[in-house]
């Protein structure tokens, strides 16, 4: 039985390595891999430009002041009772709008409303004394066309006024204008230092970590099931079933595809490892520090990569095996397929979550609960840098190993069952149903 | 000793595809198993082989029950299957392997048997590049380069031109010769009749004839005449009850009835021999497998039309 599994394990290396497509995934992923180290000290550079940045200044592009605040645009301003502001026209045209109209009343405004409704390059600006004489801060309305160019014109507005508001408190409270204005102007500087590991180059890393797996197991996942399927339908099933057990082909198959995978994963980890070494700096790495992963995390990411490959590699061997015909795979593929991208994305993006500041890390730690998310979550938390409670470790662990042991039972079965059935594609239910009633012949024992 | 199969019974939803098969081959050479299509020959096969496990009944190998690699079996399937994309060599090389050959053994052996059928150019080729009678040969070593003792052929000759035809015929006498036990399945009649010294006719799994092929040639006597003369000796056959079946060539076949046909044929010989007629030929044969194949099948066909009970 094991020189039988090895001998299939050796034939699928030896046939998946002759593939061209496998080839041409695994340049592809090297490409990209090596691009990842080149691009990444730029991607850096642009987080450190933005983390050293003043957080008070707006910044915006000039392309939106063009529209919002260029030629032809206008600012209809609705003053209400006392006048809260010296010279708002002023302050507003300042800004950059071409043109300052006063509103009469309320229903002018309203008109002005629907004007700006149309598009035309225009805002309503309504400002009103405060209802409440123990908050004697003015009510500011601002009317946009819609909410993604409002936001940034609100944001423009509102820094023009809240200066000029407490520069005029402050003016009338006896301080000298100019001086007033400094000081609403003026920011306490602070500037930011972590000591800690930060999440940018970690996150990157296990993002880029997680796409490869992903592909990886959805790639010799599918790989295997064609295999299977190619078998049947051209018929050198027949001879194979009296030549080696299907138990020993099912896993000599599943083996071989995982070593070319794990050989695949570890070319293109080694890829970006050097492609990173020699693109990004050593003050970059510093700074952004990257994710130094230790034996141990080394180990957890391994095991869990195999036993991510093996679950879902030995549900898609049982996709194959219920087809006799290649047009009919995609379809019976289809379960196997759609069970692998929830699992990625259900496991993953709770993960990626709990790297963030603040968050509660308790649906990752429930996804590394379930074996078909767990290998994705672990994975995804190693890379982070997110703390793992050792226990819940183990139990993913055996929950996974457990789910692999009863997928492979179930997988066998189905495929034993079905690897001799020609016609029309068996439904799973209907293959299972084969196995228990055709019970274990002498060379499926 | 050799191989039986006893009771052997394979039922799929509520169609018996192999009813209670008895068969025995106590000694080594070729066995046919003939039948239509869905007779239950291709589910003999796998639960002799032991890829399908009978409903009921039993296999057995000098007395005892097949274990994993006893007999060693080699098997041509019907359904010609080979990696298309694959090497020739590299795959006979993996179906040895997985024969339980050695590494070196199953190169050697793959050598040796691209060589004996004339392969051995194509080794290194895809084997879907190979002509179909090539193919078929690649097939034929995976069944054979393990070297077993026992050789299921379903369809052996099916598709080869004349060339490949005598190769592979070779090939299995000098396999007969070789103490080899084999099984033949086949739809040619002639083929079997060929090679084969037992049969088992199965219809709608169920025997309908089994036996030595001679004796059962022999137990319907002469129930044909071959007749090479002129027209005007010809006319005469039916004053003896002699029907005319086929004219091929000079030779002309008539049919002989049942009743008293050596001493019918008997007397048309002497008639023409007093007339001065010298026949250049006058054979008298027993009936081919393919008749007595279409007799039996008709039969039983006749007999399942007509029965009340027939669903």
């Amino acid at each position: 039985m094991f020189k039988q599994i090895k001998t299939v394990a050796s034939f699928t290396i030896a046939e998946t390595l002759h593939r061209k497509s496998f080839w041409v995934t695994t340049v592809l992923f090297v490409v990209l891999m090596a691009a990842l180290g080149f691009f990444m000290p730029m991607l850096l550079q642009s987080n450190a430009d933005d983390a050293g940045a003043n957080p008070t200044e707006v910044q915006i592009e000039e392309s939106v002041l063009q529209n919002s605040f260029g030629e032809g645009s206008v600012c209809y301003l609705l003053e209400e009772g006392e006048k809260q502001f010296t010279d708002l026209s002023a302050l507003l045209q300042g800004l950059g709008y071409a043109r300052v109209e006063p509103v009469a009343d309320e229903a002018a405004f309203e008109a002005a409303k629907a004007y700006t409704a149309q598009g035309n390059n225009t805002v309503c600006l309504r400002v009103a004394p405060a209802p409440d004489a123990s908050n004697p801060v003015p009510v500011v309305t601002l009317v946009t066309k819609d909410y993604i160019n409002g936001a940034i014109v609100q944001a423009i507005v509102q820094s023009a006024l809240d200066t000029q508001y407490k520069s005029e408190t402050l003016t009338k409270l006896g301080l000298n204008p100019e001086e007033a204005l400094k000081l609403v102007s003026f920011n306490v500087p602070i500037l930011m230092e972590t000591t800690g590991s930060d999440p940018v180059g970690s996150m990157i890393f296990g993002i880029a970590l997680m796409a490869i797996m992903f592909f990886s197991i959805l790639f010799f996942g599918s790989a295997v099931a064609t295999s299977v399927a190619q078998e049947k339908s051209s018929r050198v099933m027949e001879t194979l079933v009296v030549s080696a057990r299907p138990k020993a082909i099912l896993l000599g198959k599943c083996l071989g595809s995982g070593i070319v995978g794990l050989c695949q994963m570890v070319a293109l980890l080694s890829t970006a490892a050097l492609s990173l070494r020699i693109f990004v700096s050593d003050a970059q790495r510093d700074l952004f520090h990257m994710p130094e992963l230790g034996l141990k995390s080394i180990l957890l990411l391994l095991v869990f990569f195999l036993g991510g490959y093996s679950l879902f590699v030995m549900i898609n061997s049982a996709c194959g095996a219920l087809v006799s015909k290649m047009e009919d795979l995609q379809q019976a593929s289809m379960p196997a397929q759609l069970i692998a991208m929830a699992s990625f994305y259900g496991g993953y993006i709770p993960t990626a979550f709990s790297a963030v500041p603040g968050s509660t890390a308790s649906t990752s730690t429930v996804t590394m609960l379930i074996p078909f998310t767990a290998p994705y979550a672990v994975c995804g938390r190693i890379l982070n840098g997110t703390e793992m409670d050792t226990k819940v470790i183990a139990l993913s662990l055996l929950l996974l190993i457990a789910t692999i042991a009863v997928c492979a039972w179930f997988s066998v079965k189905v495929y034993t069952a079905s690897v001799l059935h020609y016609g029309t594609r068996l439904k799973l239910s209907d293959a299972w149903k084969l196995s228990k009633a055709e019970k274990t012949a002498r060379v499926f024992d | 000793m050799g191989i039986a199969l006893k009771q052997l019974t394979k039922v799929f939803g509520e169609k018996k595809a192999v009813d209670k098969l008895d068969l025995e081959m106590p000694e080594p050479g070729i066995y046919g198993l003939i039948g239509t299509n869905g007779a239950g020959k291709t589910t003999t096969i796998r639960m002799m082989l032991g890829v399908l496990r009978p409903d009921g009944g039993e296999v057995l190998w000098n007395g005892a029950a097949f274990a994993p690699n006893a007999p060693r079996y080699g098997y041509l399937p019907e359904e010609r299957g080979i990696y298309a994309k694959s090497k020739v060599a590299v795959q006979l090389r993996y179906f040895a392997e997985l024969k339980g050959l050695s590494k070196s053994e199953a190169a050697d052996a793959t050598k040796w048997w691209l060589e004996r059928l004339r392969i051995t150019e194509y080794a290194d080729m895809q084997a879907e590049k190979l002509s179909k009678g090539n193919q078929q040969k690649v097939q034929m070593i995976t069944c054979l380069l393990h070297d077993p003792e026992l050789i299921v052929m379903d369809e052996p000759f099916s598709g080869l031109d004349p060339v490949n035809t005598e190769q592979f015929r070779e090939l299995l006498l000098e396999l007969e010769s070789k103490g080899k036990y084999i099984f033949l399945s086949s739809h040619q009649m002639s083929t079997v009749e060929e090679y084969c010294k037992n049969i088992t006719l199965l219809h709608r799994g169920e025997t309908l004839l089994q036996g030595n092929l001679k004796e059962i040639k022999h137990g319907y006597g002469h129930t044909r005449l071959i007749v090479d003369a002129p027209p005007d000796a010809l006319a005469l056959a039916s004053d003896y009850g002699l029907t005319l079946l086929d004219r091929r060539g000079d030779d002309t076949t008539f049919s002989i009835p049942a009743d008293n046909a050596d001493a019918r044929c008997e007397k048309y010989l002497r008639t023409l021999l007093e007339k001065g007629i010298l026949p250049l030929k006058f054979t008298l044969s027993e009936p081919s497998l393919h008749e007595i194949f279409i007799e039996k099948v008709g039969a039983e066909e006749a007999a399942t039309a007509e029965s009340p009970l027939r669903g």
